[in-house]
């Protein structure tokens, strides 16, 4: 059991402990089943991880009907990542983009569509959508849950296309890391943990300081690409066993960021410079009381409550005279009972209630705007035959802004023989209206347009009117209607395969229909020239793709993997466009209009067709060496429209495809002192033009020391 | 001024094209209509519009705005017909969508003329859109690809006219050199192509004047 390679205490506590009395067969054949393959490769450990995001409960991986792809610590140490972005940029089927911040696109998903926990609890604090995940250090992370397709049957809103969560360190033993690197851009970072553990209390605590001087890929211009900031990260962590079946576990995260910046708002050559400021904070508080109320029967009371402010201050650099000033803050409480019945060890069901409340304050809102969510969920986990497991879940929400919303979902996964199983799903999700597309109240004060939530539209344009701002309506203000959350139902079908004993292969087709997507259009022109939008739903956009992940244990030490994403991700209104023969464009060079072929039309832009992911992993315990080598492929996706039709059909609207090549080795002394170095894109690829977000080579070198009272603790 | 030049060139083929149709008088055997294409009209005036007569091929003097001798105006974006609130003709448009050489017969109805409320030529996302702050190129106006506009002109006839480039010297709008505001060409010259139907009917292929 001490040879286990992630950080067993949790599984130690929930399933030797309880489980054998709990319930008997389900649980403790997936104990036996952990501890066999645990001496095995990385591979089939990953396989037989123990995961939570499936099904709000710990589950082997392989026993549940939904692809989840587990990234555990120990692979994130060896890649040597230290943001969350880091290490989400190079798993199959996601891509890092960028607006209004680093966010991932999964399934051909824009950022606003993934959902993403920590410890099962949302983190809060979007800007247009996109939750910056350079927020989130690694370094306290057990493990990286990825669950594709839609899951607003467990989680709500926003889990369209899918679920990433953060699954944090545990107390387990009393021991201690400290770890420092150094790189590339003057890019440091300091981490240190402790942990102390008694028979009935455990206590953890994680605090890491993330600097950098930024980049800067265009020197010819005032300010840099990135600017430079500091964060900071704690994170504190109790768990108290009151008795064998009342358990307590309290955590706390505190983020804090501090960003400068020069800003040129001048023309070419009369530079007019302005310092900028940006703080972000943001917090969290999360108690939840496990209840064993019998052996079948056990119950889960969460508390989550999160806080996310920003302040951001442009002033002048002549005389210091105030640009810009504005504020956010957001807030997010949840209460919810859940409760887990074992019928038997082939039926389980799980029920949750919960309340939500949200709301946010700002410069671009009138006033503080609130709503509110109760939700009901429920799930059963099915076993009908040996060989069948299934899935069944829903959930319903009561919105008291925009209506409610019914997410149901049905996996199932069969195993044909010991090689090969097949696994499928049908799932609906939504994403809820924001605060912005609700209540936005905002007018840009450098170019002058103005954008109204739809809850604010009419009083909105009727006080611009009132002001003489409204030079012309284009729109009847009625005609955009209540808002309506936008809705996806989801197809996937997969298949598991394990040909040879050292390979394993998994493939997943999935299909997304989205209705309603929120966008903008303009209402009414101001007299100044420039609009007022709104928030409207119009579109309907299906993606659809095939992923594929190989892994193959080639010796003890060395794993090879390969990841591959195809994906179309098209508007069908602009499909049925096309074929209506009713799409044109202008000839780049003559500027002379011609009829757009439906062939040519290369979907939603900023998704690329190919991507792919080649991997080797070395970790050789016996000497304390290990090394990594990732190469990372994104294909040619559309950037923006050039030949002026709103549509990606033409060559020059296409960012090339590009490849980055990480390495790093590492040496571990006497399991205590590490030391660590590493080269991010070694080919020192950049595009400043297209993609602003990728630095140039960085190197960079870390030294880790891990100090235990009792040598027991520390993995390997 | 380059354009009149140009002008010229082109109202003397069109001349010439009248006079030979004019000889074959008799049997008025239907002619083909050929697109005539102008370059570069300048429309700088913030305050004038240039006026610009279909039939003649030619730029009209400001001082003849209150006359039919003009049908179409053009000043920065704006675009006026002579009718309606802006002049004494009887001026009639609409924009329709598709492609300049099929649309081979004006629309039989849907025309409006300049009013309080509107133009009859919509500017901004009407025959153009400006590109704001957001996309490459930043700040720019660019003629919406498929976007025709048909003309009831000041004298009952019919023509169409698809508008190409709002910077001087039809430019490629996909170059670094017009991204950057510093290099772009000038804005508010209109190069655009036309055909004009002297017959009076609403057909654009064929003329029997």
């Amino acid at each position: 059991m001490m040879t286990f390679p992630t950080p067993p205490t949790f599984l130690r506590s929930v399933f030797q402990k309880r489980v054998p009395v709990v319930c008997g067969l389900v649980l403790t054949a997936l104990l036996g089943k952990t501890e066999v393959l645990a001496q095995d490769s990385l591979a089939s450990r990953q396989l037989d991880a123990v995961v939570v995001t499936a099904t709000r409960s710990e589950r082997a991986l392989s026993d549940l009907p939904v692809p989840v792809t587990v990234i555990p610590q120990q692979q994130i140490k060896n890649m040597g990542s230290l943001r969350l972005n880091d290490v989400l940029a190079e798993q199959t089927g996601l891509a890092i983009v960028s607006d209004h911040g680093t966010g991932i696109q999964m399934q051909g998903f824009a950022p606003e569509y993934t959902l993403i926990l920590i410890d099962g609890e949302p983190l809060i604090g979007r800007t247009s959508g996109t939750l910056e995940l350079n927020r989130i250090a690694v370094g306290n992370i057990r493990q990286v849950e990825i669950m594709k397709g839609p899951s607003s049957s467990l989680y709500g809103s926003e889990a369209l296309a899918g679920v990433i969560n953060i699954i944090t360190d545990r107390p387990s033993g009393t021991n201690g890391t400290f770890s420092a690197r150094y790189g590339s851009n003057q890019t440091a970072d300091f981490s240190g943990s402790l942990n102390y553990q008694t028979k009935k209390l455990g206590l953890y605590g994680f605090a890491n300081r993330y600097s950098t001087d930024g980049y800067d890929l265009s020197p010819e211009t005032q300010g840099k690409t990135v600017s430079p900031f500091i964060n900071y990260t704690y994170q504190l962590r109790a768990g108290y066993e009151f008795s064998k079946r009342v358990r307590l576990s309290l955590s706390g995260r505190y983020f804090t960021e501090a960003q400068t910046s020069i800003t040129d708002i001048g023309t070419t050559g009369t530079p007019v410079l302005l310092d900028g400021k940006g703080n972000v904070k943001d917090w969290n508080l999360n108690p939840v009381v496990y209840v064993n109320v019998s052996d079948k029967f056990k119950t889960t009371l969460r508390f989550y409550n999160s806080k996310y402010s920003t302040t951001s201050t442009l002033n002048y650099q002549s005389d210091g005279v105030v640009y810009d000033d504005t504020f956010f803050d957001q807030t997010f409480t949840r209460p919810e009972v859940q409760g887990e019945y074992f019928f038997n060890s082939k039926n389980v069901v799980t029920l949750g209630v919960g309340r939500i409340w949200e709301s946010v304050e700002a410069t671009r809102y009138d006033a503080k705007m609130k709503y509110q969510t109760d939700y009901a969920y429920a799930q059963y986990e099915w076993q009908p035959l040996t060989k069948l497991n299934l899935l069944i879940g829903g959930r319903f929400d009561h919105h008291s802004a925009y209506g409610s919303q019914f997410s149901p979902k049905l996996s199932a996964q069969y195993e044909v023989n010991r090689w090969l199983g097949v696994r499928g799903s049908f799932g609906m999700g939504f994403k809820a209206p924001d605060f912005r597309q609700l209540y936005l109240n905002f007018t840009n004060s450098t170019v002058g347009y103005t954008v109204l939530g739809s809850q604010e539209l009419v009083a909105g344009i009727a006080q611009l009117q009132a002001q003489g701002q409204i030079d012309q309506m284009l729109a009847d203000p009625a005609s955009f209607g209540e808002i309506k959350a936008e809705s996806s139902r989801a197809y996937n079908l997969g298949f598991k395969l394990q040909p040879y004993k050292k390979t394993s292969v998994s493939i997943n087709a999935f299909r997304n229909d989205i209705k309603d997507i929120i966008d903008t259009k303009p209402v009414a022109r101001k007299i100044n020239g420039q609009f007022v939008y709104s928030y409207y739903n119009l579109a309907k956009v299906y993606t659809q793709g095939l992923e594929l992940d190989a892994v193959h244990t080639l010796t003890e030490a060395m794993t090879l993997s390969l990841g591959y994403q195809y994906l179309v991700a098209k508007d069908k209104s602009v499909v049925d466009e096309l074929k209506a023969g009713n799409v044109y464009a202008r000839d780049p060079e003559t500027n002379i209009t011609r009829r757009v072929k439906p062939s040519e039309y290369g979907g939603l832009f900023n998704r690329s067709r190919h991507m792919v992911n080649a991997k080797a992993f070395y970790n050789h315990s016996a000497t304390g060496w290990s090394a990594t080598l990732r190469a990372i492929y994104r294909g040619r996706y559309g950037f923006a429209d050039m030949n002026n039709n709103t549509i990606l059909d033409d060559d020059s609207e296409y960012v090339k495809g590009y490849v980055t090549l990480n390495i790093s080795v590492a040496k571990t002394f006497r399991k205590s002192l590490r030391l660590q170095a590493g080269c991010d894109n070694l080919f020192n690829y950049t595009d400043p033009q297209y993609i602003p977000s990728v630095p140039g080579r960085l190197l960079w070198a870390s030294v880790a020391y891990t100090f235990s009272a009792k040598d027991k603790s520390t993995n390997k | 001024m380059n354009y009149r030049t140009k002008l010229n060139v082109a109202l003397l083929f069109f001349a010439s094209l009248t006079i030979s149709a004019c000889n074959d008088d008799d049997d008025k055997a239907p002619v083909k209509l050929t697109a005539t294409e102008v370059k570069d009209l300048n429309s700088e005036s913030a305050t004038k519009f240039t006026l610009f007569n279909f039939k003649n091929n030619a730029v009209v003097a400001n001082t003849d705005s209150v006359s039919t001798k003009w049908d179409i105006g053009f000043r920065g974006t704006t675009l006026i017909l002579n009718g309606g609130i802006s002049g004494p003709g009887q001026a009639q448009g609409q924009i329709v969508s598709g492609i300049f050489d099929e649309l081979t017969e004006a629309p039989e109805s849907g025309f409006a003329s300049d009013a309080a409320a509107g133009k009859a030529i919509t500017g901004s996302n009407g025959w153009y859109t400006y590109t704001g702050t957001t996309s490459v190129p930043n700040h720019a106006i660019l003629p919406i690809a498929g976007k025709i506009i048909v003309v009831k002109t000041a004298d009952g006839k019919y023509a169409k006219l698809e508008i190409i480039s709002y910077y001087k010297g039809n430019p490629s709008t996909t170059t670094a050199e017009f991204a950057d505001l510093a290099t772009r060409p000038l804005g508010r010259y209109f190069t655009f192509r036309f055909i004009y139907q002297p017959d009076g009917t609403r057909n654009f292929e064929m003329t029997t004047e």
